[in-house]
């Protein structure tokens, strides 16, 4: 299970980010989208369906992202999600605020700093 | 997509979980999700941690979703702060207090287990007691059902008579008019429970035979599980209705069997019905039931045999019925001078059927509850203590701003988490103790074997400990309030307030443990001295060997009563040399009761000279035994002599010998020699006198009247075998058994084993109490032991300045090691003084079951007392060994 980041005013829920991440390279399902997360993360987050979509419909009310019919012969009640222009400008923002830390920890020695 | 059945019940959870709205939006893809991921699961494992992690999944948003407001969209990017949803919190706060418990895994283990325990011997405890005391009888609309005992006023004050005359019988003739005059109950019928055999691969098998009428079974409202009961023009008919358990244990659970006969006391019997599995009457334990009806030819009203049960009308009272009953056999007792039965005794059946086990049940479940209590003292303690240690991460979390109300739910999450791991271990300890319990309980209490958990028992008992853990688990949440962050955060504050309040409970407990303890100790001398008790007669090297006559081929119906007594003796003299002649047999004795057996033959007896108070009904056991009788079982006369072998021959004068209880009673003036007494129409002359025996119970026997008389052809049969040998007696048990049966197979043979076991056997009740006690007040003392240890050491710890400085300032070790100890001391004394107190207080309680000893009986207090100081000192000697090593400049300088 993924820590929780702390929120500051900026910040997104970490699923969230995950999630906004996933979505960046093409518009997927739900197991695709935690395949992906699995596979961002190592292996470190692995949220349940329930978590995932209940994250996603949170962002589809904040018009982060959006559902759309599947393609041609798959399931047609099962709904693929793509980013929104919004979503990509919040993913982009919590990416800079992101490597801002990063940044800031390279800076003051703490990037080598093992972590388990 | 594949719909297993995993898929289908993760479907169905959504959509019963899930708020509709959410469930309507995602629930389809949500399921797809789901499939997916399982059938992508590359081990079983693997599967089985993702399906679990997916419905644990389910769970959490279905809570979430609901907990926090759905929230509109508001098409706008909204990064802004989102409040934790309490479901997060309670997350949060779960982790962080699982975390905090694995850090100090000693103290939540132990608490865990001191809940287990205090809940699990309670829940046991009263599980037992809610099935066998309080649960109603398994026939419809219970309340309604009676036992009716006609019996005399003055036989229920008697001393002299045994409980069995205080429950009076019917004879035939008044349970006949009674049922034909009877008004006060919708039904009711006579029973009676009579010995009788079935024939086994060797030898024969007793079993028990019901005899009832056909208002017995209209009272109880049973039906036939298979086939039918009884009908009341069947009365004289061989045939026989099977109890379930006798069915499944003797016929294979046949299903074909209504219409089949088999053999009972060597003449065909047919089945006609099978009785459901809950038939169980609470007192009469047959194995099958013949249909009776009281002939009405048969005049005899003495003949008290039958109990009955009947079923009260509507709106009819217990004191009606009685007084209904009343007169009806006061006016049969009229035509017959020598009839002895007035008025009526009705008892509800439970009460009956439980009065003897209820105070005792009573006793062990109060000292369960005592344990409960104990338990949850240790739990509070055991808390109170881990949450001063954590005080100063309080303070420091109040510091950094956490609001009061997270911190007390913090504590909170941790201490349900911890009351609901103990119920949960509980329950396993409760399931656990009822087997054993239910195992090792003495025999003859109805309804053992329907003894489960009782859910409601353990409910109580699991909440009684989660709210301990609750108060004990928050209480530092008080002093936050008390203390500023700052204060406590300081080196040594000082917590005296909490420090009081665990010297208190640690008291308590210690004042706990001595009732238990006290009550262990009574109960141990009681089974100490009652072992001590000489029961009159000398049992080491003597079997005793109970044999069921086939009766019914000596005495067959109409026959001759004279020649079948005769030939019935024949045959026991038969079967006596066959025994005389097994190798390492030095004597054979018969007798016509067999000490510490069921039998207990009482007859009304005539002592010459004496005259009777009115209404007293002058009874006492009587003993028909051989000659060698006295000799076998080295009973001597303490004046007179005893019985023997000239004694039995034919024509020899009929002579007795008595008790000296006997004597005293009825010839109160010493001289009862040659006086007679008279007993079934003879005349004995009394020749001995010895002194009282115990035959059926060490504390005394109920009948202490008792009159042994030389056994003779025309007597009552003695049929019990007394066998002396000066080997090992169990080592001729088994060549015993062989030779009766060698003799006639249709014997059965029932308890062979040597005297002074049957003695044992009889204080089975008293080793039970005994160890159920001692086990109670050693788990009780093992908490007095935590607590003291738990309380001392966290002084030591507080007080570790103080003590530094006085090591600094030159006092030596020893003082030290004094002061700790003193004040475990102090304690320890507290504890036992309260707990003494409360001991005497309740060993009048206990004083039924305590005999030979005073119930303020100074060894066991002492013994108490003196164990619990040991267990407090032992307790604060290992923080006291670690409090004079404190090293003052290492103290001091932190």
């Amino acid at each position: 299970m993924p820590a929780r980041e702390p929120r500051s005013a900026t910040a997104l829920p970490t699923l969230s980010y995950y999630i906004l991440l996933a979505l960046g390279e093409s518009a997927a399902h739900g197991w695709e989208i935690i395949r992906r997360i699995r596979t961002l993360t190592d292996g470190a987050a692995n949220p349940s369906s329930g978590s995932l979509y209940l994250a996603m419909t949170r962002l589809e009310d904040d018009g982060l992202i959006s559902g759309h019919a599947s393609p041609a012969g798959e399931d047609e009640r099962r709904r693929y999600y793509h980013l929104t222009a919004a979503g990509r400008a919040a993913a982009r923002a919590e990416s800079q605020r992101l490597a801002r830390l990063v940044r800031q920890a390279r800076a003051v020695d703490l990037l080598q700093e093992p972590r388990p | 997509m594949t719909r297993d059945w995993h898929v289908r019940v993760y479907a169905w959870l959504a959509r019963v979980l899930l708020p509709s709205w959410l469930h309507a939006r995602v629930g389809h893809d949500l399921v797809g999700t789901f499939a997916d991921r399982v059938r992508d699961a590359r081990t079983a494992g693997e599967r089985r941690r993702e399906i679990a992690r997916e419905l644990a999944g389910l769970v959490r948003i279905a809570i979430a979703s609901r907990l926090s407001p759905r929230r509109k969209p508001t098409g706008s990017v909204a990064i802004a702060e989102r409040p934790w949803s309490p479901i997060e919190v309670f997350r949060q706060d779960l982790k962080f207090g699982v975390r905090a418990m694995r850090r100090s895994r000693g103290t939540a283990g132990l608490v865990v287990l001191t809940l287990a325990l205090g809940v699990g011997a309670s829940s046991a405890m009263f599980s037992i007691i809610r099935t066998v005391l309080l649960r109603p009888l398994p026939f419809d609309r219970p309340e309604q059902l009676v036992f009716v005992h006609p019996t005399l006023e003055e036989w229920r004050t008697n001393p002299s008579l045994s409980s069995e005359w205080q429950l009076g019988r019917f004879s035939p003739p008044e349970l006949r008019t009674w049922l034909e005059r009877q008004k006060s109950f919708d039904a009711a019928g006579g029973y009676s429970v009579w010995r009788a055999r079935v024939p086994r691969a060797t030898g024969s098998e007793r079993i028990q035979v019901g005899n009832a009428t056909s208002g017995f079974w209209r009272a109880l409202r049973v039906r036939a599980a298979l086939g039918r009961l009884p009908l009341a023009s069947e009365a004289k008919e061989p045939v026989a209705v099977l109890t379930h358990a006798f069915w499944v244990s003797h016929f294979g659970s046949d299903a074909t069997i209504v219409g089949k006969t088999f053999r009972l006391n060597d003449s065909p019997v047919r089945v006609i019905g099978v009785l459901p599995s809950t038939f169980a009457l609470v007192d009469a334990s047959a194995d099958l039931w013949q249909p009776y009806e009281p002939p009405s030819n048969d005049k005899e009203l003495n003949n008290h045999m039958l109990l009955a049960v009947g079923r009260l009308r509507e709106g009819v009272s217990l004191a009606h019925a009685e007084q209904e009953l009343a007169p009806i056999l006061r006016r049969l007792a009229a035509a017959d001078p020598k009839h002895i039965t007035h008025g009526a005794h009705l008892v509800a059946p439970v009460a009956q059927a439980t009065a003897k086990i209820r105070v005792p049940l009573l006793i062990l479940s109060g000292a369960s509850l005592v344990l409960l209590v104990a338990a949850c003292a240790n739990v509070a303690l055991l808390l109170l203590g881990a949450g001063a240690e954590r005080l100063c991460e309080l303070a420091v979390r109040q510091a950094l701003g956490a609001k009061k109300s997270r911190i007390v739910g913090q504590l909170l999450t941790e201490s349900v988490v911890l009351g609901v791991g103990g119920a949960i271990a509980g329950m396993f300890v409760a399931a656990a103790v009822t087997r054993v319990l239910v195992a090792i309980m003495p025999g003859g209490i109805p309804r053992l074997d329907d003894v489960r958990v009782d859910l409601t028992t353990f409910l109580l008992a699991s909440l009684l400990a989660i709210a301990t853990a609750i108060v004990a688990g928050c209480f530092p949440a008080l002093s936050l309030s008390r203390v500023s962050a700052g204060e406590s955060l300081r080196a040594g504050a000082t917590t005296q307030g909490r420090g009081r309040l665990q010297h208190a409970i640690v008291i308590a407990e210690l004042a706990l443990a001595t009732v238990l303890l006290v009550g262990a100790g009574l109960l141990t001398r009681t089974l100490a001295v009652l072992q001590r008790v000489q029961p009159g007669f000398d049992p080491t090297g003597v079997v005793a060997v109970q044999l069921n006559l086939p009766w019914d081929r000596f005495y067959p119906p109409n026959g001759n009563t004279d020649s079948s007594r005769a030939r019935a003796a024949v045959f026991i003299a038969k079967i006596a040399d066959e025994v005389r002649s097994i190798p390492g047999v030095s004597s054979v004795a018969l007798a016509s009761d067999m000490p510490f057996s069921d039998d207990r033959g009482t007859s009304s007896v005539q002592p010459e000279g004496y005259t009777p108070a009115k209404g007293e009904v002058v009874n006492a056991a009587r003993r028909f035994v051989t000659g060698a009788y006295f000799d076998l079982l080295r009973i001597r006369p303490v004046q007179g002599r005893v019985v023997g072998p000239a004694d039995t021959r034919p024509g020899a004068e009929r002579v007795m010998v008595v008790t000296d209880a006997f004597a005293r009673h009825f010839w109160p003036d010493g001289r009862w020699l040659d006086r007679t007494v008279g007993l079934w129409g003879e005349s004995y002359r009394v020749v001995g006198v010895i002194a009282d025996t115990h035959e059926h119970d060490l504390r005394g026997d109920e009948d202490r009247y008792k009159v042994y008389m030389p056994t003779r052809s025309g007597d009552e049969a003695a049929d019990n075998i007394l066998v002396r040998t000066p080997m090992d007696p169990a080592l001729v048990v088994p060549v015993l058994r062989d030779r009766i049966w060698r003799a006639d197979a249709s014997i059965v043979i029932e308890d062979v084993m040597p005297l002074s076991e049957r003695l044992a056997r009889s204080l089975t009740d008293d080793r039970y109490r005994m160890r159920l006690m001692v086990a109670f007040s050693i788990a009780a003392g093992c908490f007095a032991l935590f607590g003291v240890y738990g309380v001392i050491s966290r002084s030591v710890v507080r007080r570790r300045r103080e003590l530094g400085l006085r090591v600094a300032l030159g006092a030596p070790r020893s003082s030290i090691l004094s002061l700790v100890l003193g004040d475990a001391a102090r304690i320890a004394v507290a504890g036992v003084a309260i707990g003494t107190i409360a001991a005497l207080l309740a060993s009048r309680v206990l004083a039924s079951i305590v005999w030979g000893v005073p119930p303020s009986d100074p060894v066991s207090f002492a013994v108490a007392g003196i164990a619990l100081l040991a267990v407090a000192v032992i307790a604060a000697a290992i923080p006291a060994r670690r409090a004079t090593r404190v090293e003052p400049m290492i103290v001091m300088r932190n």
